[in-house]
């Protein structure tokens, strides 16, 4: 009894043709069927993301299920079948099960430590469980996946500081205001990086947005798809006095918030907190702003040297994570030994 | 004599085991300690407590003769406020800046109760329980609001910095920690003026005030009261706020500190 892995992720091929194996949630059931019709595993299991696609599975003869599992993605992907054997990473176990719980944690994934595929590893264990797919191995296996995630989470600190712009932006909001919900957002230009930020702190409860633009019309789509107002940007001064965040994104060339501009609205705000987000270059905000007693700028570098420090302190704990990941596995093939082997 | 000198010590030795559990939280990656702090910190409040009943039976009465019994009582107050106030606010670590003042008192009254003067004022005063009660009452608020100010301005220089460190991670928020700042500012504002107060009402009734008015530890308190009056309204009014706010109430701390340990004619062996 064996358990193996194939398949293909965003370090070992390009997304032109990761997409061509990508399987909508909706497909994946009968895909299992298929797989289950042709005798390809006598358990088996379909992890698709945005970023990997893998078939695990478990068989007493593995080589022929192998084979014809590789024939069946072809198939799938329409794509060249040597070009697939060389894109595509073929693990045994314990490989295989190594492969698994570094998934599972985050450890495979493109931004290291990412907690979104716990949720995908968990829901592809139960459309596959709940097709009568996985048996005892793959239960036990994606059972205890889930579980060395957690651990690797609680006992490492490979989740420890943000590694999105816009999530850092989104922390350091809520150390300035603690409860974003109160807080009113103002959003000046329309670049897609300024629309991600606001939208992470509306998702936090932020209240309405202003947005402003010199490009009115664009400037009320956006305003629309964030479910705020629009504010030509000749007037917005008039709303940065309710303001408590601002996020500048325009392409001017030139700076278009003064220090002295600020320093007057802070005396309108009766010196309340004021968190500038400048992530337009060249800079919209003159540097000397944060300066001001009780204002906060940050700028595209400030966010990026954040967001590259926490990068390196997660990288520092894959060996912690790495660990704990083979001590977990060591327990599981102790498990398979004794269940499949002795008896 | 400290009265029952081994509780004490071992209330002081609860405290600094509690910042030292504290302490290693606040620098370890893990937030894992933090129940044992609180827990540490609690055990130290019920047997300080213990020790001020004690005290309470044995004099039949609350008696505050000198400066080491105001610290004995100033430090439970201190903490209790510590204690409620990061329960109420949610405002992790204020008890590891309240808790050094508190031990430094500690250290301050062991070393005080070897050479305490005889007591210029009637220990069976009700005048002086409602003053003394007043003021280290006062005094407990503002030791809290200096605590929380501290906890801002390191917030914001974090902040200010771009270079987030533990401290961005375990301090709580600005804002948690202005709304505690406040709070503890005007209630401690409050309860210390009132505290002059009735000592003047007192001075009065002993037909003593003009005396009183020359002592000068009155006289700093006076200014130390006016000045927190300043911080407090300006606060109040919006014309500052955050960080000034911040150092205005630590800056007027010190003053305050001067004031408790100041020399004294009227209020002669406190």
């Amino acid at each position: 009894m064996e358990i193996w892995v194939l398949g293909l992720n965003h370090k070992t091929t390009p997304i032109e043709f990761r997409e061509k194996l990508s399987i909508p949630p909706h497909e994946t059931p009968g895909l299992l069927k298929a797989l289950e019709e042709r005798k390809i595993f006598d358990e088996r299991l379909v992890l698709s993301t945005c970023n990997r696609t893998e078939i695990y599975g478990v068989d007493k003869n593995p080589g022929r299920s192998v084979r014809l599992a590789k024939e069946f993605l072809c198939e799938y992907s329409r794509l060249e079948p040597s070009f697939l054997e060389e894109k595509l990473y073929v693990l045994r176990q314990p490989d295989s099960v190594d492969h698994l719980f570094s998934v599972a944690a985050g450890l495979d994934s493109m931004v290291l430590g990412e907690t979104e595929i716990i949720g995908q590893v968990k829901e592809a264990y139960l459309v596959a469980h709940q097709n009568q797919q996985t048996g005892k191995v793959l239960n036990n296996l994606f059972q205890r996946s889930l579980r060395v995630a957690k651990n690797v989470r609680t006992r490492t600190e490979i989740g420890a500081g943000r590694v999105g712009i816009a999530s850092i932006a989104v922390d350091l909001a809520e150390k300035i205001f603690e409860d974003l919900k109160n807080v009113r957002v103002m959003v000046m230009g329309t670049g897609e990086m300024a629309s991600q930020v606001t939208k992470a702190l509306i998702s936090r409860g932020a209240l309405s947005t202003i947005v402003s633009s010199r490009h009115f019309e664009r400037a009320r789509e956006l305003a629309a798809e964030l479910g705020g107002e629009a504010a030509p940007y000749e007037h917005y001064e008039e709303k940065v006095k309710d303001t408590d965040i601002l996020v500048t994104s325009t392409l001017a060339p030139r700076v278009l918030v003064r220090a002295e501009q600020v320093r007057q609205w802070m005396k309108a705000r009766h010196e309340r907190p004021l968190f500038l987000i400048d992530i337009a270059v060249p800079r919209n905000i003159e540097a000397s702003v944060e300066k001001l007693d009780n204002v906060y700028l940050y700028n595209l570098d400030d966010l990026e040297a954040i967001a590259n420090k926490n990068r390196i302190a997660r990288q520092g704990q894959m060996d912690a994570c790495s660990r704990l990941i083979k001590d977990q596995r060591q327990y599981f093939m102790d498990w398979l030994l004794k269940e499949f082997c002795l008896r | 004599m400290l009265p029952c000198p081994f509780v004490f010590l071992t209330v002081a030795a609860g405290y600094f085991l509690s910042l030292v559990i504290y302490f290693v939280n606040f620098e370890s990656k893990k937030d894992s300690l933090v129940m044992w702090g609180k827990r540490t910190v609690a055990s130290s409040l019920l047997l300080h407590f213990a020790f001020i009943l004690i005290l309470f039976f044995r004099a039949g009465g609350l008696v505050i003769t000198n400066l080491s019994d105001a610290i004995y009582l100033g430090s439970f107050l201190i903490l209790a406020a510590s204690f409620f106030m990061e329960w109420r606010y949610k405002a992790r670590y204020l008890m590891l800046f309240s808790l050094p003042i508190v031990l430094l008192f500690c250290l301050l009254a062991i070393l005080l109760s070897e050479k305490s003067e005889p007591v210029a004022l009637a220990p069976n005063s009700w005048w002086l329980r409602i003053h003394t009660g007043l003021i280290l009452s006062g005094f407990a608020g503002l030791i809290v609001a200096v605590s929380g100010a501290v906890m801002y301005l390191l917030q914001s220089a974090q902040l200010k910095s771009k270079h987030l460190g533990k401290i961005f991670l375990k301090l709580p928020s600005l804002s948690t920690l202005d709304r505690l700042h406040f709070s503890a500012l005007s209630w401690g504002v409050i309860l210390f003026s009132l505290g002059i107060l009735s000592g003047i009402l007192w001075a009065k009734d002993m037909k003593e005030l003009g005396e009183v008015l020359r002592d000068p530890k009155v006289v700093l308190s006076f200014l130390t009261c006016i000045m927190y009056w300043v911080v407090l309204s300006f606060r109040l009014s919006a014309l500052r706020r955050g960080q000034k706010i911040a150092v205005g109430t630590v800056l007027v701390f010190a003053l305050l500190f001067v004031t408790f340990f100041a020399p004294s004619g009227f209020h002669r062996g406190f």
